[in-house]
């Protein structure tokens, strides 16, 4: 294993990927841990984005990257204003309590 | 020298994003997050993007990360309402559940593999593609494990053809795999297997998905051509001057347009938990611009002696 290629980015990126989309659906019991799987895939995006932008000698996937830290970054702030409401309003943040969606 | 930074990075990055998942404390699944963007951002460096590593670092860890930790700090968040047990036997309940997750997905490879193989290999045989599997052709350019006979049919093939092959192996996997598991086995497991909603069948598939892509990826000699800016010597300019030379000219709506999406953002977090408090005295402006001056001051005529 001498040389690092892109199979090799794209491994650890697809792994991560499917991490955080495991961790989205077993979210244990809390909402903070679905947020923070969220923020998981999209780290496994940069990851791939920055490694084709490496290996195929073009800048587009870094410009790209700056995008998706920004939505993500907006994306992480909204979700989490959300969850601070309800959790005003309700004082659980039990997964299985939100999904009564009434009152 | 390099190859070995990378493994150690991406090691933990991978370790700690397990530990993102799979950890009860919620301040501890932030604490490891922050580790994971660390070593994307080390990973990044290694590529030669140091501009969005310390990007990662300065607005990933320093801004969305502190922001977790602030929520989770705030909220009650109530730890798993088993009672607390002594920290080896916590341990051994945490690795176990681990330790089924990994003992699942590898049965469901391992099962996935055999069934996918085997029915692609009783369609070959019934399609006439071939005779015996030792007379394929394998290219002899892809790595060891994409040069395996059978493994070769199912690249060969058509791509409808791999699809439902694929969907119905997944589906006699995961039921195999529940029958496998959930028989009393490894008996502890089934109570893991048993919250699994199946949609979670799609985040282990997609790992192996993953890993057969990344097998058989080659790059095209067209791509050189293809790139729309390609990266500079790094003598000449730095990433940094690099991507600015190319976001503010060819990509300067799109910057305008992320600038949108966080002012957007700002607007939206401020109008969702903002609320004014009763007791806490504040200014209004328009009641105190609206004040009529002949109203403020009154005059009272008090006669010698007395008071008001």
């Amino acid at each position: 294993m001498a040389e690092i290629t892109l199979n090799h980015y794209l491994l650890v990126a697809g792994f991560l990927f499917a991490l955080g989309l495991f961790g989205v659906f077993w979210g244990r019991k809390n909402v903070i841990t679905i947020l923070m799987s969220i923020e998981l895939m999209l780290l496994a995006v940069n990851i791939n984005f920055v490694a084709f932008s490496a290996f195929l000698n073009d800048l587009v996937g870094q410009i790209f990257t700056l995008f998706v830290l920004t939505v993500a970054a907006a994306e992480a702030a909204i979700g989490l204003a959300i969850l601070v409401v309800y959790y005003r309003n309700r004082g659980t943040i039990n997964v299985e309590d939100i999904s009564v969606m009434k009152g | 020298m390099v190859s070995i930074a990378f493994f150690v990075f991406a090691g933990i990055l991978i370790a700690s994003a397990l530990a993102v998942v799979f950890s009860r404390n919620s301040v501890h699944s932030v604490l490891f997050l922050i580790l994971a963007f660390f070593n994307a951002a080390a990973l990044f460096l290694i590529a030669g993007a140091e501009f969005l590593a310390m990007l990662l670092v300065v607005v990933y860890v320093g801004a969305v990360a502190v922001l977790f930790l602030f929520v989770v700090m705030m909220m009650d968040i109530n730890p798993q309402t088993q009672p607390r047990l002594f920290a080896f036997e916590q341990f051994k309940k945490t690795s176990l559940d681990l330790m089924t997750f990994i003992g699942y997905v590898v049965i469901f490879f391992g099962l996935f593999v055999a069934i996918g193989y085997g029915l692609s290999y009783v369609y070959s045989v019934f399609a006439g593609i071939i005779e015996q599997p030792t007379k394929l052709a394998i290219n002899e350019d892809l790595p060891w494990i994409a040069q395996l006979p059978w493994l070769s049919l199912l690249y060969d093939s058509a791509l409808e053809v791999r699809f439902w092959i694929g969907l119905v192996a997944y589906f006699l996997t995961w039921r195999l795999t529940q029958v496998i598991i959930g028989s009393g086995f490894l008996q502890v497991a089934s109570r893991f297997i048993n919250s699994l909603p199946s949609l979670m069948g799609v985040a282990i598939l997609l790992i192996f998905e993953f890993c057969f892509l990344v097998i058989q990826w080659q790059s095209s000699s067209m791509s050189e051509s293809l790139s729309n800016s390609p990266l500079p010597p790094v003598d000449l300019m730095n990433n940094t001057a690099a991507i600015g030379q190319v976001l503010y000219r060819d990509y300067v709506y799109w910057f305008q347009g992320a600038g949108l999406i966080l002012l957007v953002a700002m607007i939206g977090a401020i109008v969702l938990t903002l609320r004014h408090r009763k007791s806490v005295k504040r200014q209004n402006v328009s009641d105190q611009l609206k004040r009529d001056p002949k109203e403020t001051v009154e005059l009272k005529k008090i006669p010698l002696g007395e008071g008001i």
